[in-house]
């Protein structure tokens, strides 16, 4: 295993106060305190070359976890070894072969071109000339950066800066590479962009690939194992299809009619999700109705023009794994 | 890429503290206006305090035993120092908004002294008025010469060291008690204020403090010294203060970096 994560425990320690102007003179004389316990024993390994999302609902423990991982935190309990070190006791040669992205920080010099920022990271890195110079063509034709090289990073778009930031994280070639809610406020070219890319990077180098997000279109395009935390404790962990098939069974049937009868379908083995015009959306379980007697049904009430059958979105499943918890 | 080893002090180490230089001086020298306007600013500010001075010594030429030129060389040594620091290690100044809004947490996400790194990271363009009013001051007091050039460095490098480790303490605060930049900033003019200041004016506690918690000796009293009339003791006790302020920042950092907590706030980097 390329990583090992266990019983990993890390708490902080909150200030409390009472509400109102009161409370925060109150809290100038006695100050309260509570402890927060954003990692409650989590347990996981990961194998080199794998691509695992690892999501929960906010202040679940995602950041904490990839903040250990990264070097950054040092945990109050458990053991972390990725590649046989332990990232905090050991961490300039830990860090040395990660690279780390955190969608809300860059890493790039804010006031200096990007060309300069990279040249930096060699410095950083102790890259070899020859292999930054060879890194960095290709980051830039893959990246597609020709054009924003010498643009201070200050005048980048969002999407632009992601794309930069990635190409920094990647100079020194780490096997392993963290990335923080890369895709938060992009649009969604630039979101398409960054998955291709991510997912090329896993497949043709085998870079061992953690992801912390909340959009759920990262996870369902790029993420062999998803793994779920929530308040500090692992809910989940397997693939997409195993997470679906634990939450719900639903199925969902999305039936258009060009006969105007859209607002009387109605089965008793179905739910009604929505209906918009002439079209209705139904969730139902397959075990108890299967999808063809659920069509024979509503085809032969109604004139159908169209209709298909789909699993829930992600986002509902996921909605529902945090709220089977909360 | 094959696996290097990395250590703090390999030669690596070195190069890499060149290039955080010289990309952090690109920095700040890449907004022109603003580099002019502080740069300039600096020196109209710092020969504005001089003023007070020059207008007593035309009265009092002597107070307690000290001339105008003396004071010449406290603001030259004091300035010239401070002008090093923020030039040099300019992040120092930064280290509280570091550490309270989680900006360490890119530094130590790569394989450098996260000291060094943050310490490197801001040049403020302002340091190099003071440099250059520091060596104005100096030079006008007529107590710099050629025989006396290297104490005279020797002193300004001292006293930028010391200045630079309490400024690491101070700043690493923020470790234990969140939002403290404004005191740790405090703590750190009280001490420049106190190194403007010559000598005679200081007895007893105070003088105590002035070499200790707040070395303002070590800024301005004793490099005055060393530049009117030095001897072997106080160039020691000039080196092993400035080793000593600087080892004692460096490792208070280190301490509280173990009780770093991270930080979820959107930020900008270098």
């Amino acid at each position: 295993m390329q990583i090992v994560v266990d019983n990993l425990v890390k708490t902080f320690r909150v200030a409390e106060r009472d509400p109102g102007m009161l409370g925060s003179v109150r809290g100038l004389m006695r100050r309260r305190q509570r402890d927060v316990k954003a990692l409650a024993g989590v347990s996981f390994s990961v194998r080199a070359g794998e691509l695992v999302g690892y999501i929960g609902p906010n202040g679940a423990g995602k950041s904490t976890t990839i903040k250990i991982l990264a070097g950054i935190l040092v945990p109050d309990g458990g053991r972390v070894e990725v590649e046989g070190r332990a990232p905090w006791k050991q961490r300039i040669a830990h860090v040395s072969r990660i690279g780390v992205v955190f969608g809300q920080r860059t890493q790039l010099w804010w006031d200096l071109p990007v060309v300069e920022s990279l040249e930096m990271l060699r410095h950083i890195y102790r890259v070899p000339l020859d292999q930054f110079r060879a890194a960095r063509d290709e980051l830039v034709a893959l990246l597609e950066l020709g054009g924003i090289l010498d643009t201070p990073v200050r005048q980048l778009s969002l999407g632009q800066r992601m794309r930069a930031d990635l190409a920094a994280s990647l100079v020194h070639a780490p096997s392993i590479l963290f990335l923080d809610e890369p895709t938060i406020g992009l649009d969604a070219v630039s979101k398409l962009a960054v998955r291709a890319f991510v997912q090329r990077l896993n497949r043709e180098r085998g870079v061992t690939v953690i992801l912390t997000t909340h959009d759920m279109d990262d996870i369902e395009t790029l993420c062999q194992r998803v793994i779920v935390i929530s308040e500090g404790a692992i809910l989940s962990d397997g693939s997409l299809a195993d997470l679906r098939n634990r939450v719900t069974r639903e199925r969902w049937l999305t039936v258009d009619v060009d006969d105007g009868s859209a607002e009387a379908i109605t089965d008793s083995h179905a739910t009604v999700i929505r209906r918009d015009g002439n079209r209705v959306c139904l969730a139902f379980d397959p075990q108890v109705v299967s999808p063809a007697e659920l069509i024979r049904r509503v085809a032969s009430a109604h004139s159908i023009k169209d209709l298909f059958v789909e699993n829930p979105p992600i986002e509902t499943v996921i909605a529902r794994l945090y709220g089977s918890v909360s | 890429m094959p696996f290097r080893r990395f250590h703090p002090f390999h030669v690596g180490t070195f190069r890499f503290a060149r290039a955080l230089l010289r990309t952090n001086l690109r920095s700040a020298l890449a907004l022109r206006g603003s580099f002019w306007l502080q740069a300039t600013f600096m020196i109209l500010n710092n020969v504005t305090f001089f003023v007070f001075w020059w207008i007593l010594f035309a009265r009092v030429p002597t107070l307690r035993g000290v001339r105008l030129p003396d004071m010449e060389v406290l603001f030259g040594v004091t300035a010239a120092s401070i002008g090093l620091v923020h030039t040099l290690a300019g992040g120092v100044r930064h280290l509280s908004r570091f550490i309270d809004e989680g900006e360490l947490d890119t530094l130590l996400a790569q394989p450098q002294p996260v000291l060094l790194y943050a310490l490197g990271m801001r040049s403020q363009p302002s340091g190099l008025g003071d440099l250059a009013s520091g060596i104005g001051f100096l030079a006008l007091s007529g107590q710099v010469t050629l025989s006396n050039l290297p104490l005279a460095a020797l002193a300004v490098l001292t006293a930028a060291l010391v200045f630079l480790g309490c400024g690491v303490a101070f700043f690493s605060l923020a470790f234990w008690l969140p939002r403290t930049e404004m005191l740790s900033r405090q703590l750190w003019e009280l001490t420049v204020t106190f190194s403007l200041y010559p000598e005679p004016l200081f007895g007893g506690v105070l003088k105590l403090l002035l070499f200790t918690l707040l070395p303002a000796g070590f800024m301005g009293f004793l490099p005055l010294r060393v530049i009117r009339a030095a001897t072997l003791g106080d160039v020691v006790l000039l080196a092993l203060g400035a080793a000593s302020y600087l080892a004692f920042g460096a490792w208070f950092f280190g301490r509280g970096l173990k009780r770093y907590a991270s930080g979820s706030r959107f930020g900008v980097f270098g």
